[in-house]
This record gives structure tokens, sequence and C-alpha cells, in this order.
């Protein structure tokens, strides 16, 4: 298989802080791989940063054969990097319908009946946009805007979508409805990268996971053998215990304090 | 005497014989330039404080028509009709700032411009009284026991004296309790109100003597001139006293100063040069436009930044001796210290809180967890003050809930999740707004310096405070210098100032090294031991496990779980929470 | 009584459209890129005395202004020869180009003696343009600099535009021709043909931005940045070239309002300012991010201009302003209530 996306020892931070500290990774073509772990653990900073909205402090990201570090994030949609943000990042006074022609901004060039035929096909794939399309997004419901959020990002036609914690705060009938427009994207051979902190929604899909805890991959695997693997379970609910240990050997020291 | 001190001394003994060294065309100029740098100085207090005027031009007419029009129909002396005329604009500023400063964003520089043109327009449409468009002339000089100022080299060295003196001033509250004070309104009002600071009295405070410097320039002005029209007062000077406290750096009074003297000195070193090429016409217009965007798009913080880097180090105020007192926690466990009790909260449609029912107690350190959109923010926003609940009731040493800003006078203090430190300051300075609830010095005394012990006390608690969590050593650093692991243990330093019984701390760890973590950890466990009671909202699950005594865990708006860190981990419900339900009971 | 409550509407309207086109420009400028604009007048003036110099036959300094801003655009961004050298040539053979363009444009619009109209197409041409290249001097170096620093950096581009206007046309002030002399009784009033093309123009104007921002993708593209800047940047539309749109169309239509005016009164070079504060107060009635209200605003104080014409009132600017205050708040109350 070949390798769409390659990462080596990417570090990214918001000024002093680390987010990402030292990660590789890479992602072959046609397939789906998803980073899990609870919430502070950086799974969006990596996405933001694949992205170009955070700049890279070090390593190296290769897309395609192109290193991306001096690109803008419009040049990496150019490129075929499209995110379903984590905000949705709507545009509360336009339509649905307009939001899935800007999603195809960058192609307007290839004229109307490609368009259409683009529409059409997000329609298949997202029945209830079809029925909202005069909408405005600011009137959708929660469900519905993450619906419109993941139509625009397919309209770019996007040879890597990433998707950052489609299912927060949506209703479980919801969530199922974006996972199985998922699924079908995934059968017709969408390569993706999936950023979920529902574990076990994330395991359905993806092809392999990568677990993140604060900034750093503590377990990676297939899909199947992660759901089984307790380091899943500890990366979420702290089993380690360094700090204990840490404090044990360290003296208490009281110190006192003039009056 | 500092060198900074010394070089401060020597530049203004400079600035005063200057008058005397100028030919008398350009001596008018100088002492106009240090009009503007007055006014200018009051701006830049103003943009310290997250303000911005764009009428500060009217409230120099205010002060100018004020002075004029009194002394020129009763025939007092113009010493007091001058300080009649300052203390009435204050009352008009006043009233302005309590009814404007409430707009945010870009209304605000809106709104000042309104009342700006509008003020100034009083001045021409008044023609029964201000003389209208063509303006008064014999307007009395300055006067005081029959002693006229009319010596125009003296005047000016007097406008220079009431400038410098004003600058010394704010240097001085800049580091005072006071302005540390002033110094976090520029930041989100959370800050503040987090260490008792009453924002929306500090903000008029600020605005009004902003505005009683720029009314004294005005009447120091038009007794200069002793003729009065509207023209000097029009928005065109409002602009320009903006661009003087931009272009000189708003970080620093000494910045309106330097922005009056490069703008003044730019315009008319054009002038002069460009007319000696040849080349009047209003070429230095264009040339000053350009160079004011070339020099911002340079330097967006100023000149005096620029300068600074250049001048030896400011004295340290003293923080030698003893702090203040520090309160003696005792172990008595079992005191309910913070209690909520059926807690909910809705937003629109949404449930955000409901049902929620916790209790801290002294000297326990309690762990509140819970996965993405759980209301851990929320519930933490509603027990600092910042947010109120829909239904229920908050309780602390046995009394309801008040406003955010007397909760740490109470005995609550907080640090936040994304650290909110002024990074200009110093550690110290950061560390000492602290003491803000625990001392009492306002603007007067901090501008007049008459501050001194209470604020050696603040300083040398602050100073304690940082030796009891280790970083004495950083005390004169910018806060902004420090790598964030270090910045969140300031915050932790700035709450302990404020001598706290209960401690919350909002995602301390976030964004740290597994080393500045460690050190965290060591602190937090030393508080402990000390009998502070702490409340931790934190992700890294291993630091919380590793620290607290006891857990709550919020999922969905509900307490879902409580008890120890061991028991918790092995509850369903909790691994069910974080691990996501998975599709199969989704369908 | 009637005949004189006629009169003020007509002569109200026509000055509250001529406002409108610069409140809608300082709009547009600020929900787009967050700049308050205060040069937006300048660009009044860059109108009205281009389309003076057209219509008397001789080359407007404006021309110049345009060809020295392509070139100093072409020297500043020197460095894409390094990163790419052809996409550098396109864009310095570009810059060349409508350079020339605009060159010949004047040239031949001077020989064929265009009526009226044609020459306030040619002089939007050389105007509008202006726009985008003082978009890409101030606002593109610095994009994240706060408010206040824009505020002072267009307060600087200001003062140099005006300097440049009094530099190229000196002080004394020119006639312009209207779009058609003469008028029509209308029942007891009279109304100048000017107040039509003003009524026609200004509509024009308006539906067309309308139009342009509904109807297009890129002005889709426009308002998707100005709701929502990361959005449409994930969306691959390139925020910098919006923004530099912004401030052309932006410039075009102070442009417009500027010919429009100059009949009405004198052109000179600083008649951008005064008109500028007008349109401002419009545009803040409607927080500068509310299109209609800021019509209303214009609406509002062309008619108190045209009243106090007639009952002269000296607290005109007094009223007009501290109305300001109120409806600030009240914005204000509502803006933080729809942020929560």
């Amino acid at each position: 298989m070949t390798k769409l996306l390659e990462i080596a020892n990417l570090t990214v931070g918001y000024g002093e802080a680390i987010a990402i500290d030292d990660i590789s990774f890479s992602v072959a073509r046609g397939e789906f791989v998803t980073f899990i772990g609870p919430n502070g653990a950086g799974k969006t900073t990596l996405l933001n940063s694949l992205m170009g909205v955070l700049q890279q402090r070090s390593g190296t990201v290769t897309f395609a054969g192109e290193d991306l570090r001096t690109l803008k994030p419009e040049a990496r949609v150019a490129r075929g990097i499209v995110i379903v943000p984590e905000r949705r990042e709507l545009f509360p006074g336009l339509s649905v319908e307009d939001h899935l022609r800007l999603g195809a901004f960058l192609r307007r060039r290839e004229g109307r009946a490609k368009m259409a035929a683009a529409l059409e096909r997000i329609y298949a794939l997202l029945p209830k946009l079809k029925e909202r399309r005069r909408q405005l997004a600011g009137t959708l419901s929660g469900g519905e805007q993450q619906m419109v959020a993941v139509g625009r990002a397919l309209m770019a036609e996007p040879q890597l979508l990433m998707l950052d914690e489609p299912s927060t705060g949506l209703a479980p009938r919801i969530t199922e409805e974006i996972f199985e427009a998922i699924d079908r994207l995934k059968a017709a051979g969408m390569t993706g990268i999936l950023v979920e902190q529902n574990a076990h929604l994330a395991l359905s899909v993806a092809d392999r996971g990568f677990v993140l805890e604060v900034g750093n991959v503590v377990a990676s695997g297939d899909a199947e053998s992660l759901r089984q693997d307790p380091r899943v379970l500890a990366a979420y609910l702290g089993a380690g215990d360094r700090y204990r240990e840490a404090m044990t050997d360290t003296e208490i020291t009281s110190r006192t304090e003039e009056g | 005497m500092s060198a900074r001190a010394m070089l401060a001394a020597f530049v203004s003994a400079g600035l005063l014989i200057v008058p005397w060294l100028l030919p008398s065309f350009y001596v008018g100029i100088f002492a106009y330039a240090g009009i503007y740098a007055l006014a200018a100085v009051g701006l830049v207090l103003l943009l310290q404080a997250g303000q911005i005027s764009l009428g500060q031009g009217a409230f120099m007419g205010l002060g100018a028509y004020g002075s004029a029009l009194v002394a020129r129909a009763y025939g007092v002396d113009t010493m007091v009709t001058l300080i009649v005329s300052v203390c009435a604009t204050a009352l008009i500023a006043a009233l302005i700032g309590f009814i404007t400063l409430r707009l945010r964003g870009h209304y605000l520089p809106l709104a000042t411009l309104a009342y700006g043109i509008a003020l100034a327009a009083v001045f021409t449409a008044w023609h029964e009284v201000t003389g209208g468009a063509s303006g008064l002339d014999k307007i009395p000089p300055l006067r005081l026991f029959g002693f006229e100022l009319i010596d125009d080299r003296l005047y000016t060295q007097l406008i220079w004296i009431v400038t410098l003196l004003t600058v010394l001033g704010l240097s001085r509250l800049r580091t005072s309790r006071t302005g540390r004070a002033i110094a976090t309104l520029e930041a989100h009002d959370g800050l503040a109100r987090a260490f008792g600071v009453d924002t929306t009295v500090l903000r008029v405070k600020v605005f009004v003597f902003s505005a009683v410097l720029a009314a004294l320039g005005g009447a120091l002005y038009v007794h200069l001139l002793r003729f009065v029209s509207p023209s000097p007062f029009a928005l065109m000077t409002s602009f320009k006293l903006l661009i003087m406290a931009v272009l000189g750096g708003p970080m620093s009074a000494a910045g309106g100063v330097v922005g009056a003297l490069a703008m003044e000195g730019a315009q008319w070193t054009l002038q002069d040069v460009l007319a000696r090429w040849g080349l009047s016409g209003n070429l230095e217009v264009i040339v000053f436009g350009l160079i004011l965007v070339v020099v911002l798009l340079k330097w967006p913080q100023g000149l005096w930044p620029a300068v600074e880097r250049w001048l030896p180090k400011p004295s340290l105020r003293s923080r030698e001796g003893s702090g203040l007192s520090r309160s003696t926690l005792t172990a008595n466990k079992g005191e309910v210290l913070l209690r909520l009790d059926d807690i909910g909260i809705r937003f629109g449609g949404l449930q955000a809180l409901q049902g929620v029912g916790m209790e801290l107690r002294r000297g326990e350190f309690v762990g509140l967890i819970g996965p993405n959109g759980a209301g851990k923010t929320t519930l933490f926003s509603i027990i600092s003050g910042l947010q109120r609940q829909t239904t229920g009731r908050v309780t602390l040493f046995g009394e309801p809930l008040t406003a955010d800003h007397t909760l740490i006078r109470r005995g609550m203090a907080r640090t936040f999740q994304h650290v909110q430190l002024m990074p200009d300051l110093s550690v110290i300075e950061n560390v000492a707004l602290g003491a803000y609830c625990r001392t009492k010095a306002g603007f007067i005394r901090g501008l007049f310096a008459l501050d001194g012990e209470e604020n050696r006390q603040a300083l040398a608690s602050a100073r304690a405070a940082l030796e009891r969590v280790g970083l004495a050593a950083e005390a004169d650093l910018a806060a902004g210098s420090l790598p964030l692991g270090k910045q969140r243990i300031v915050e932790i330093a700035r709450a302990l100032v404020a001598d706290p019984q209960i401690l919350l701390l909002d995602e301390p760890a976030a964004g740290l090294r597994f080393s500045e973590k460690l050190t965290l950890v060591k602190i937090l466990r030393q508080l402990q031991a000390e009998h502070v009671t702490i409340l931790l909202v934190e992700h890294d699950m291993e630091l919380v496990m590793g620290c607290v005594e006891r857990l709550v865990v919020l999922d969905r708006g509900r307490i879902i779980a409580a008890g120890s860190p061991k028991d918790v981990q092995a509850d369903p419900a909790v691994i069910a929470a974080y691990l996501g339900g998975g599709r199969d009971k989704a369908a | 009584m009637i005949d004189t409550v006629l009169f003020l509407l007509v002569d109200g309207l026509t000055n509250g459209l001529v406002y409108a086109l610069l409140a809608l420009s300082l709009v547009l400028v600020f929900t787009v890129t967050r700049v308050v604009n205060i040069a937006q007048g300048e660009y009044v003036m860059l109108g009205a005395l281009t389309l003076a110099d057209l219509l008397q036959g001789r080359m407007p300094g404006t021309l110049y202004l345009l060809i020295g801003g392509l070139a100093l655009c072409a020297v500043l961004d020197a460095g894409r020869w390094r990163r790419d050298w052809r996409r550098a040539a396109l864009y310095t053979g570009g810059l060349i180009v409508a350079g020339v363009a605009a060159l010949a444009l004047t040239r031949g619009a001077l020989a064929l003696h265009l009526p009226v109209i044609g020459m306030m197409a040619v002089a939007l041409l050389l105007v509008a343009p202006l726009g985008a290249l003082i978009y890409r001097f101030t606002v593109h170096p610095i994009p994240n600099a706060s408010t206040i620093v824009f505020v002072i950096i267009s307060v600087g581009v200001s003062m140099s535009v005006q300097g440049l206007g009094l530099l190229i046309w000196g002080a004394n002030p020119y006639p312009v021709e209207p779009i058609a002399a003469g008028g029509v009784m209308m029942g007891p009033v009279f109304i100048p043909y000017q107040s039509f093309a003003i009524l026609i123009t200004a509509l024009l104007a308006m539906g067309g931005l309308y139009l342009f921002s509904e109807f297009t993708l890129i002005g889709k593209a426009l308002q998707a940045s100005a709701m929502n800047r990361l959005g449409a940047q994930f969306c691959g539309i390139p925020v910098n070239l919006t923004g530099a749109l912004a401030f052309l169309l932006a410039a075009a239509f102070s442009a417009v309002s500027g010919m429009l005016l100059a009949p009405l009164i004198t052109a000179n070079y600083e008649m951008g300012f005064m008109v500028g504060l007008k349109g401002f107060v419009g545009g803040a009635m409607g927080g500068l991010i509310d299109y209609p209200l800021s019509l209303i605003g214009v609406m509002i104080v062309g008619g108190l201009e045209s009243t106090s014409a007639y009952v002269a009132s000296a607290y005109r600017d007094v009223l007009v302003f501290s109305l300001l205050i109120p409806i600030l708040l009240w914005r204000n109350t509502r803006a933080r209530a729809e942020a929560r």
C-alpha cells in the first residue's frame, strides 16, 4: 500500500505548552485510522496542526510526497486535506446548500454539471440535508449541523478526510446516522483520520487505532486488538502511578513561613 | 538612587531646561507638546486598562472652556477656575464613563467617537456662551493671589513639571495595589473579579482620571494661548492624542511623552526640512502618515518598548521584612466548607447540569472529573460565582454564595485553565495581585506613593509565597517569559497570597511536561499537608488518581460516581462514560 | 407647509442615499476584515476629483497613484521570485498589464470625450483597485494586530491620502458636472435630475452588491469569510484575497458616492473626511455589522441634515451623535445576549 500521509517526530504546542510530543505515524491510501484518548490528550491539536492552523514546532509532515510545513490551510485544502472541525465552523447566515457549494469553492471552475452531480452525491449520502437545503445553518439542530460540516468537507473531494469528534454533543441515534455515513465513505475507499473520545465507537469504523495520552501515543494496533487492550482503559482512567510513586520517595517538607 | 532613576531625573531636568534654550517661536510648540503629552499619558493609562477613547479632545475642551468662561465672567483667580473646571469635567466623565464603559468590542470606540463629536459640537453650537466658531479672546492668564504667569518660558516649564510629575505618579501607580488591578482590566474580567477587584468601579476611576488629565491639559492650554475656540478640541485632536499614545507605546506612562514628542517633533521637523528643500505645500502630512503606518507595521507595540530595551532596569520596590499575617488552618477534618445542593442549569434547551450535590470538607483534596461535555467547566463557574445556577443552592462556609468578586475575601481562591498572568509584569507583581483583597491603598495613595508600608507587606507576602512554591529565583522575570509549567505554579502562588482556606484549581496540569507535573503534584501535596482544602478539575487521570483522596465523576450533567480513586477506576458506569457505549447499544 | 416637507424628504433621501453607499463600504470592510476603516472617506474624495479631472480633459493624478501602488506591490512581493519564479513572473506580469491597461483606458477615455456616465466608470476602475492595494500594504502584513492598531494605521492612511490629494489637486474646489442637468416639477416640488441619477445609481450599486453576495460563489465566499474566518479557510477560501476584495468593493462604493455627491457640493481634497464621518454614524448605528440598520442610520443623518438647512439648528451634530450612544448601548446588549 502506498503511504498517503507520513508523519515523523511531529511536535506541536501552544506558546510554551507542548500538546503533541514527538509523534510518528503514517496513513496508507484507502485506510481509516483513529486517534482515541481522553480530552486534553492532544487529538484536536494534532488535526489542527495537520490542517495548518497551528504551526508545527518540529518534525515533518509529508502528504503525497510533499512537505506541508509552509502551507496555509487553504493550500492544504487544495492538496485534498479536508477537515470536519470539532466546532463545525459553519456560516450561520448561509443555507445548507450554500455550505455545500462553498465546500467545493476550489473546484468552482469544473462547471455546473459537475457541481450538481456532486451535490446529488452528498444528498444521497446524507438525505436529511436535501430536506433542509434552503434552511440557514444557524437554525439547524446540532446533528444537522454536524451533517452539514461533513457534507461541506466531502464537496471538496478530499484525498484525506479528517473528522474531529463527530459524536460530540449528539444524541446516540444521530451519532449512529453519522457513523453509518462514515462507514459508507470508508467502503467507497476514502482515506481518513478519525479523532474520537468515544473509543468503542471509533474502533468500530477504523482499521487501525492510536491511543493518545497527554501528547504521546501510548498504544497502537489494529482496531480489533485495541478493543481488548487494557492500555486503552488505562489511558482514559489513569492506571499508571508515576505520581504516587514519586511522592513516596519525596519527603514532604512543610516549609515554615514567617508570620 | 538607581541608574534608571538617575537617567529619568537627568532627562526630566533636560526637558525643563529646554524652554530656555529654544528660540521663542519653538517655545510655544514645546509647551503644546507638553500639554499633549499630559493628555496622552492619561490615554495611555486608559489603554492599559483595555479601554479606548476618541473623546479625549472633548474633555480637553471641557477643561479649557470651563476655566476660561468662569474666569472671564467672574474675574476669579484662574488657578481656582482651573481646579473648578477640572473637577466639573471629572463629574461629567464619571457620568459618561458609567454609561458607556459597559460597552464591549468595537462598540466602545464608536461610543467615545460619538460623545467626542457631540461634546465638541456643543462648543460651536452654544454660540451665546462660547462665542461659537470664532471663539472668545481676552482670557486672563494663569493667576494665583495676584501673581500672574505671563512669561511663556516659565509657563512652559510649569506645563512640563505637571506632565513629568504625572508620569512619575503613574509609574508609581503601576507597581501599586491599584496599578496591578488596572493591569488586569485589559484581559477578561474573570481574573480581576476572582481576586476581589470591583472592575466596574475601577474602570470608571481610570476613565475619570484620564479625563482629568485631558481637562487639565486643556485648561493649561487656554490660559497659555489666552484665546479659546472649538477647533483645537475637535475630533482631530482626539485622534492626535490616540496616535501619540499608540505610537509611543501604551505599556508605560513614559510612552505618552515619547509619543507626544515624537509626533510633534516629526511634524515640525518634517515641515522645516521639506521647506528647506523647497518642497513645502503640505508634503509633510503625506510623509507623516506614511511614517506612522510604517512605524506601526514594524512596532505594533509602539516606540517605548523599543527604547526601553536600552535603558537600565528600574529599581525594585522593597519587599523585605514580614508579610501580611497568615491564618493557621486547623487539621479539624469534617467541617463542611462548600456544599452544593441539587444544582441544575439550563442553556436554551440543553440541561447542562442536573441534580448535582456534593460537599467539600475542611482539609480535603477532591478531584472533579468527567469526559468531554460532562459539565465540569460549568460547575466550576457556578462554584466560583461566574455563573448562576437555574436550580439548587451553593453554600460557602454555611452562607449562600455572593457576587464573584467577594468570594476571595471569604477565603476561596482559584487558578485558571488558560493561564491568566499579566505577561509584561514581573512574577512577583503578578503574585502580589493575590494580596489585593487583603490590602486597602487606593488610586490616590498609589499615585502619591503613600502606600509604602502596605505595598512592602504585599510584596513580602508575594515573595514568601514564591519561596513556598520554589520560584523565588524567578521573582523579577517577566511572567510571560517563564515556561508554562512555572506560569501555572505562579498562579498557585498568587492564589496563596490571598490566604485562602479553599483553593479551586482549573486544569493546572494542562500542557505541562512530566517533570513539571511532578513539581506541581509536590506543591499540591505540600499544601494539603498545610491543611488547605483543594478542589481539582483535571484531565490527566494518572495525575488525578495519584494525588486526590476522593473523586467526583460527572457525565452529561449528572454525578455518576463518587469515592476513592480505586473504586472509581473500577466503576462500570465510569468506564462506560469514558470509553463510550459503542454502537451496538446506540443502534 | 406640505411643499416644504416634501422638499425636505427628497433632499434628505438624496443625501441619505449618498451616505448609504459609504456606510455599506464601512460595514463590508469591518465584517470581512475587522478593520474600522477611518480612511474610507478618502475614496470619496478620490472618486470625485478623478471624475472632475476626466471631465475637464486632464490626466487624473489617481492614475499615478495606481501605477505607483502597483510598482510598490511588485517590490514588496519580490520574495515570490525565490519561492516560485513561474508564479512570480505571472504575478508581476499581471501587475504590469494592470498598470498599462489603466493608462490606456484613461487615454482612450480622454480622447473619446466620453459622457459623464462613461467617465464615472473609468474613474471607478482607477479608484477601486487602490482599495485592494491599501489592504495589501497595511492589513495583509499584520493580520493579527489589535483593532486599535488598525484604527491608527487607517488614520495614517487617511492623512497620507488626503495629503496626496492636496499635492495633486491643490486646495481649490473643483466643479463637477451632474449626470444630467436640470430637473422636473413633480407636483409642487422641483426635483433635479441628479436626484434621480443618485437614486438610480445608489439602488443599482446596492442591488449589485446584493446580487453579487447572494448569487455568485465568490459573493458567498465573501459572506462566509465575514461570518467565520476559520470555517472559510477550511473550505479553501483564501481569506487574504477576500479581505482585499472587500477593500476593493468598499473603495468602489465610496468612490461612486463621491462622484454622485460632487455636483451637489464642490469637490476638494478634504471633502472625504466629513462624508466619511456621516457614513460612520450610519454604520455605527448598525454596530458596523448590520446593513439594514446602517441604512436607516444614514437616512436619519440625511434627513436631519436637510431639515437643519431649513430650521438652521446649530445643535444638529450634537443631536445626531448623542442619539448614537443609546443605540450603541442597545446593540451591545443585544450582541451580548446573542453571544450567550
